[in-house]
């Protein structure tokens, strides 16, 4: 059993990679461009190619990919000869700074012909001094130094001859600046090590609003998986136990019908319904910066969508195993032992019948994820998968591909779980 | 001594036509959803001659109003009539296939979709079912690795990759279909490779292509049939949702997804047609396909 | 015991069962009429879709939401059960009636150990502690011969074998010590050997349980080892009953007759080439004519009135129904004709004769002079075998390997028959696999006519495939059912080009005709055709290339008999009139012998036995082929003879014995010195005796001979003679 549960593990880690491959070779590779999309439409050829320079976008596709799965900071730290440090300001940005021998966070700014040191003591202070010294003399007498700039990139200055740059200016968004260098590392620890990269769009960590849209998200699905587990399995066992009667018929009917309909569909209908006529409930979830179990009344109209949803699917694949466990042979012997209709139904039917929906439910985890994008985006609600979606349409590549990397990993983990569960509940496959 | 005396010779090739009509006039959950659909493909096949507005003309006099005289069902936020935009909305889903402005393929969008979606997956399944191996294995992982995206994922993928247009909505619900597809004829090819009929073709030294196509392929029509139209709804569905999220058709095109995220905005302002009318035209298409390959499921294998 | 025996355990009395269908009730069981008493074993015999288990499940009130019992009564112990109260028959149930059935992996739950399964027969029906009820189903078990019976109680389903499987259904029927047992087919599913030994339990059983029996199977020899009383059953009715001896001695009803004569025996006639066969088909339920007798159809005396005086009696037949009537005191026969049949011996019904029999010139005891068609020279053909650890991932372990066929060495001669006989498993399939070339050769060559046919089938010539073409066994997939018969037959006429284009439907035709069927087959589709039909289509297909050698692979084995009669006789004028040579595969050896001129027994993947088949049924045997031969149930009731029982398992083909592959299970290898040490340590070497004659096996010919004889098998032996 371990055997083939490691097999599962090695062949999700393998859909992993492929899948990481993947999205990002297709987002990346996609038509359209950052630039635009970040500075505005009307920017000029140079400005588009410094901005593009400057994050590294002008690399080889398995340069960047290598960089952004495994992070660049063990090259940069190659290059500069100093050790690099990640820390996080009071304002929740993240700086990179090079740590000098006596301890303390050391950077750079280039100031005319001048290499300015800035340090960060650990009261929090900079101060700034003139570090001429460190310019290493290259051929043709000219002068470079490799550094950290205050953008977080590990930069490469050559004396006397600076580029333009953008700078990302709080309440101001990308600014033109000069005294740029001339090669650049996009600092990043890489996505395995927990650094999926700085968003374009707030030029905030992706991770600090990933982990709040998370959140919500997993409240909201978590809350509608609850709801839906028992009371689906429970429901279609009891269709399946009744097959052709009236009940049979209603509820797997209606549930065809709720599983089938479009998520925005349902939830226009919900909102007519409950907020509109009745107004009983909020048409949108308006959540500010709190969190959602503190306005519980906000998650009614949205965990109810889903629900329905995906009641009805789940439904019908538990009522159609109950059918056919129930017209088994050895339901029959059951039977015909004499034992009681309750304890054929219970000891001998209800295990049989879970093993297949089992799995099945958990592959539909997929499908679950597609339901929450719709959803949020119907009541506005701020989960990962409206996060996902404002992503993909500005082309926020480390926030897309961050929140990609989730769903699947979320997707691809429940499938493991739906082996392992599978395993325990399938004697045959525990006991080969 | 020939085992059957009686000569009932002249049927033979109508059963199967009569069989299928028989399975849907039996089930009153296939006639139910016969009727939604076909009220559907004929509203979108005579969208011209139901109405006399276009789609694109506007009224500024009279935007977001309710159902009237002259707008049965109203009009949406830029005066254009809610039944026009709605049936022509139908026509791309299930009757043409806008591929550019001047060139416009029979067959809806949805429908392609799904033709092209079968087609690869088709092959693909019976490649892998038939010849197994490596071949399989390497196409089933990677279909694997595939069907482990999310969906929507996928869908957002594609279309932030090729753009928004009716086209790459096909190519989007293709590509998405492909691997669910393969996977059935897979597991169908599977089953039937071990058929005796199948040893005889390998015996008289048939090809694989021809074991393939000519020997399996026919046999999977049965629940391939019942899956592609579970599937055209499916893709309607898809496509319902890309429009909502802005990945649909490009504007101003009918399209029921964005009709419905545009008529959004007015719901709470008190104008609820805009959104309601094309929520409602997909919700009852999508049961309608629904109600339809499910009652024909349930009744043919009732029929053996 | 005697007051208690004047209660009959069951009577069932004009039972009718009925099925609710969409259009109306269709009736699947009527005037069925039968008593069991204590101790007694009554079998249901019948072709399927006789209404054999519905009666069954009619008994048990099993019938499914549309089935119903629509007529008559059914007394169990004196107490009418029509009508009781379903919470009545649930006590009644498992506790005082029990079933077997056929299919014992489906009967027992998979996700539950079998000890939980037992037990809770106890715990439901009676207050038995847990404990006590863990230890009564140990020595149930212990007392059906389960080997290490404690360990299986811990054990799922999947985890033992069939034979085993049918031990703890059986075991888990008795364990409330059951006024009534119902068997449903519970040997169908079995090998012979497996088979016998399972009947062999089943007789002990019943002297120690004093048991009510219904057994309910399609095998006349099965019913004849194990029965007291017999019912027949055709179409829903039951048409004739009595005592076991009586009946098989004076069958009345024509279809009983017709039953009895169309299964090759044992001891029948070597020269004989016909088996008699019933025409038609079972009709369907909807279709029966309840106003007729419902065998009228298909009734030969009514049709060609045999041997009939009084015609008058045949005159009602198609527009009144038939009741059972005596024909003695105690035997019962739904017939007009009454007594009347009993005037002709039954087992006088036409048989050919045999127009070429098989010459092996004196002498000629390596068949070298006889002209060979296909050469088989130390064919070996392995799998790799799927090994799940870890170790054998990563590449560590050594493969291993299923060896399916190994070192096989075998002629078949132009215009002879080759039978292959074994049980499941033994490899005969894949021997033939290997040679039409639907599997790679791991070693040995095999030629014909001198052509090598090493490679497989995908890369050989066309016109070497043409030659070899095979018949397949389930009629139900050996069709495509996508394509009319006319244009499966034209597909190998097409391809191999036989005839000209403009010929092909008029080939096709010809080859309809051949099989016996009408020309008008040719637009069918095969959801058309029975199960005979179909057979057919497929040797048509098979012919149309044709072919020097035709492979059968078990061809009549998922037949009814009645049908697979009429198969075997069509095989038997093809190979006649066309002089074609086969190969015939069967796990069935009295088919095999109607049908074949040789015979090779294989035993896991090797040839233990080859011979004449005038030299393989009467000793001396090779010990497998005695065991085999042993377990055949012959239909015969005055025959029952002791089947040699084999002990264990069929070996895993990975892992095969050393020295003689069948030493493991050998009941014969005590009388060689040291209990038979050789057999462990050295392959036999094949004992050549008379006509090509030849066993494989260390001890002397002449000693099995004898040991044989000591069994008392001389009946076998003269009859052949």
């Amino acid at each position: 059993m371990i055997v083939f549960i490691l097999r599962r593990f090695f062949l999700l880690l393998l859909t992993m990679i492929l899948v990481s491959v993947a999205v990002f070779v297709i987002a990346e590779s996609s038509p359209g461009n950052i630039a635009k999309n970040v500075l505005g439409a009307f920017i000029s050829p140079e400005q588009e190619a410094a901005f593009i320079r400057q994050n590294g976008l002008d690399q080889p596709m398995y340069v960047r990919y290598l960089h952004w799965i495994a992070g660049n900071d063990w090259i940069a730290e190659k290059k500069i000869n100093m050790p690099l440090k990640r820390i996080t300001t009071e304002e929740d940005f993240e700086e990179w700074w090079a740590v000098r021998k006596d301890g303390a966070l050391i950077r750079w700014k280039v100031d005319g012909d001048d290499l300015v040191a800035i340090v960060l003591t650990e009261d929090g202070e900079k101060t700034e001094y003139i570090d001429n010294e460190r310019w290493e003399a290259i051929e043709d007498g000219k002068q470079e130094f490799w550094g950290i700039d205050r953008q977080n990139h590990a930069v490469r200055w050559v004396k006397g001859e600076t580029e333009t740059m953008f700078v990302f200016v709080m309440g101001k968004g990308w600014m033109e600046s000069s005294g740029g260098p001339k090669d650049y590392i996009p600092l990043k620890k890489g996505f395995v090590r927990g650094d999926p990269g700085i968003s374009f769009r707030t030029g905030r960590p992706v991770n600090k609003s990933l982990w709040t849209r998370l959140r919500n998200s997993v409240v909201l699905a978590g809350t509608a998986f609850v709801i839906v587990m028992p009371l689906a399995l429970l429901l279609g066992l009891i269709a399946g136990l009744q097959e052709g009667s009236v009940r049979d018929r209603f509820l797997s009917v209606g549930g065809m019908m709720f599983s089938v309909v479009p998520e925005f569909a349902t939830g226009i209908f919900l909102t007519l319904i409950f907020s509109v006529w009745l107004g009983w409930l909020p048409g949108a979830a308006v959540l500010g910066t709190s969190a959602p179990w503190e306005k519980p009344m906000m998650l009614i109209l949205p965990v109810l969508t889903l629900t329905l949803i995906e009641l009805g699917y789940i439904l019908r694949i538990t009522r159609a195993s109950m059918v056919e466990v129930m017209k088994s042979p050895y339901i029959r012997t059951a039977f015909l032992k004499g034992l009681p209709y309750k304890k054929v139904v219970f000891k001998h039917a209800v295990k049989n019948a879970l093993i297949a929906p089992i799995t099945v439910i958990m592959l539909h985890v997929n499908w679950l994820l597609g339901g929450i994008v719709i959803v949020e985006v119907v009541f506005g609600y701020p989960g990962l998968g409206a996060y996902l979606l404002e992503s993909a349409l500005y082309k926020d590549f480390n926030a897309l591909e961050a929140g990609a990397m989730i769903m699947v990993l979320v997707a691809v983990g429940t499938q493991l779980v739906a082996d392992i569960i599978y395993t325990f509940l399938n004697p045959r496959i525990r006991y080969a | 001594m020939p085992e059957k005396v009686e000569t009932n010779n002249a049927k033979t090739k109508k059963v199967r036509f009569t069989d299928m009509f028989a399975i849907l006039l039996s089930s009153k959950i296939a006639m139910v959803g016969l009727v939604i659909v076909l009220f559907w493909v004929f509203v979108a096949l005579f969208a011209p001659y139901l109405t006399p507005y276009t789609p694109y003309e506007q009224d500024w006099k009279a935007p977001n109003q309710g159902p009237s005289a002259e707008h049965i069902l109203g009009t949406d936020e830029l005066g254009r009539d809610l039944w026009t935009r709605l049936i022509y909305g139908a026509r791309v889903v299930l009757v043409v296939l806008p591929v550019s402005e001047n060139i416009s393929l029979p067959g809806g969008t949805a429908i392609w979709g799904v033709v092209v979606a079968l087609l690869i997956g088709a092959t693909l399944g019976l490649i892998g079912g038939y010849k197994g191996g490596w071949i399989d294995e390497l196409v089933m992982r990677l279909l694997d690795a595939m069907m482990a995206i999310p969906v929507i994922l996928l869908y957002l993928i594609i279309v932030v990759a090729i753009g928004a247009s009716a086209v790459n909505v096909v190519i989007a619900i293709s590509i998405v279909g492909v691997p669910g597809i393969a996977r059935l004829v897979r597991s169908l090819t599977l089953d039937i490779k071990t058929r005796e009929y199948i040893r005889a073709a390998e015996t008289r030294g048939e090809s694989a292509w021809f074991i393939m196509f000519v020997e399996i392929l026919p046999n999977t029509r049965g629940p391939i049939i019942i899956d592609a139209m579970l599937r055209i709804g499916y893709a309607i569905f898809a496509m319902g949702t890309l429009g909502f999220l802005g990945l649909g058709m490009p504007p101003p095109s009918p399209d029921w997804g964005s009709m419905v995220a545009k008529g959004r905005a007015f719901i709470l302002t008190g104008n609820p047609y805009a959104a309601l009318w094309p929520s409602l035209a997909i919700a009852s298409l999508v049961v309608g396909l629904n109600l339809l390959a499910d009652g024909i499921r349930e009744e043919s294998m009732r029929y053996q | 015991m005697e007051h208690t025996s004047d209660i009959p355990v069951l009577e069932v009395k004009d039972l009718a069962i009925s099925y609710q269908t969409r259009k109306q009730m269709v009736p699947a069981v009527r005037g069925v009429n039968f008593t069991v008493r204590q101790g007694q074993t009554v079998g249901i015999v019948g072709e399927s879709g006789c209404g054999k288990s519905t009666i069954a499940f009619g008994i048990l009130d099993f019938l499914g939401s549309n089935g119903k019992v629509v007529g008559g009564s059914i007394k169990f112990m004196g107490k009418e059960m029509v009508g009781t109260p379903k919470g009545e028959l649930r006590k009644i149930r498992g506790n005082n009636i029990s079933m077997v059935y056929q299919d014992p992996m489906q009967a027992l739950n998979p996700s539950l150990t079998i000890g939980t399964q037992l037990t809770e027969v106890l715990t439901a029906h009676t207050d038995i502690g847990e404990k006590e009820a863990w230890d009564r189903c140990i020595a149930m078990l212990e007392r059906v011969h389960m080997p290490d019976a404690a360990n299986v109680m811990k054990r799922y389903v999947h985890m033992i074998s069939g034979g085993q499987q049918q031990r703890v259904v059986i075991a888990m029927a008795l364990l409330n010590n059951p006024s009534l047992l119902i068997m449903d087919e519970p040997t169908t599913a079995l090998d012979v050997t497996v088979e016998a030994a399972v009947l062999d339990l089943i007789e002990d059983l019943k002297k120690d349980f004093n048991t009510g029996i219904i057994f309910i199977t399609h095998n006349l020899g099965v019913v004849a080892k194990v029965s007291d009383r017999l019912c027949v059953m055709y179409a829903g009715e039951m048409v004739e009953q009595g005592p076991i001896d009586h009946l098989f001695a004076n069958p009345a009803h024509p279809y009983t007759r017709g039953l009895l004569c169309c299964v090759p025996r044992l001891g029948d006639n070597l020269s004989n080439n016909r088996l008699w066969s019933i025409q038609g088909r079972v009709p369907d339920p909807a279709e029966r004519d309840l106003n007729a007798c419902i065998y009228a159809p298909r009734c030969d005396w009514r049709l060609e009135g045999r041997h009939l005086e009084d015609k008058s009696l045949i005159a009602n037949c198609t527009t009144q129904h038939p009741e059972l009537v005596a024909i003695s005191e105690d035997h019962w026969s739904r017939c007009f004709l009454g007594r009347a049949p009993l005037k002709v011996p039954w087992d006088d019904y036409a048989r050919g004769q045999k127009e070429t029999v098989i010459q092996i010139p004196e002498g000629d005891d390596d068949l070298s002079s006889m002209d060979t068609l296909l050469n088989i020279q130390n064919m070996r053909l392995y799998y790799p075998e799927q090994n799940p650890s870890l170790r054998a991932i990563l590449g560590l372990e050594k493969k291993s390997y299923v060896k399916a066929v190994d070192d096989i060495s075998l002629k078949v001669l132009r215009g002879t028959t080759l039978g292959v006989v074994g049980e499941s498993g033994c490899g005969k399939s894949t021997m033939v696999k290997g040679i039409i070339g639907l599997e790679e050769l791991t070693g040995g060559k095999v030629d014909l006519m001198g052509i090598n046919l090493n490679e497989p089938a995908q890369k050989r010539d066309l016109s070497l495939i043409r030659e070899l073409q095979m018949v397949f066994q389930n009629p139900d997939s050996t069709l495509n059912p996508s394509y009319t018969i006319g244009t499966q037959i034209a597909r190998p006429i097409q391809k191999f080009k036989t005839v000209p284009k403009r010929k092909v439907r008029q080939e096709v035709e010809r080859l309809l005709r051949a099989v016996k069927l009408a020309s008008y087959y040719y637009d069918r589709y095969p959801r058309q055709l029975s199960g005979g039909e179909k057979q057919r289509i497929g040797i048509a297909r098979a012919l149309a290339s044709r072919p020097s050698l035709v492979i059968c692979d078990e061809p009549v084995s998922a037949l009814d008999v009645s049908v697979a009669a009429a198969v075997l006789n069509l095989l038997n004028e093809i190979k006649e009139g066309m002089g074609s040579t086969m190969i015939f595969i069967a796990h069935d050896l009295s088919v095999v012998r109607f049908i074949s001129d040789f015979v090779a027994v294989m035993y896991l993947g090797e040839i233990v036995e080859f011979g004449p088949v005038s030299a393989i049924y009467p000793p001396p045997y090779h010990p497998y082929s005695e065991a085999l031969l042993s377990s055949v149930p012959i239909p015969d009731p005055s025959a029952r003879r002791q089947s040699i029982i084999l002990s264990g398992d069929v070996p895993s083909p990975t892992n095969r014995p050393s020295g003689c592959c069948f030493h493991t299970r050998c009941p014969r290898r005590s009388v060689l010195p040291d209990n038979g040490k050789i057999c462990e340590q050295e392959k036999p070497k094949f004992q050549r005796l008379k006509n090509g004659h030849k066993i494989l096996c260390h001890i002397p010919a002449d000693q099995l001979t004898e040991l044989a004889m000591e069994r008392g098998d001389e009946r076998m032996m003269l009859s052949t003679a």
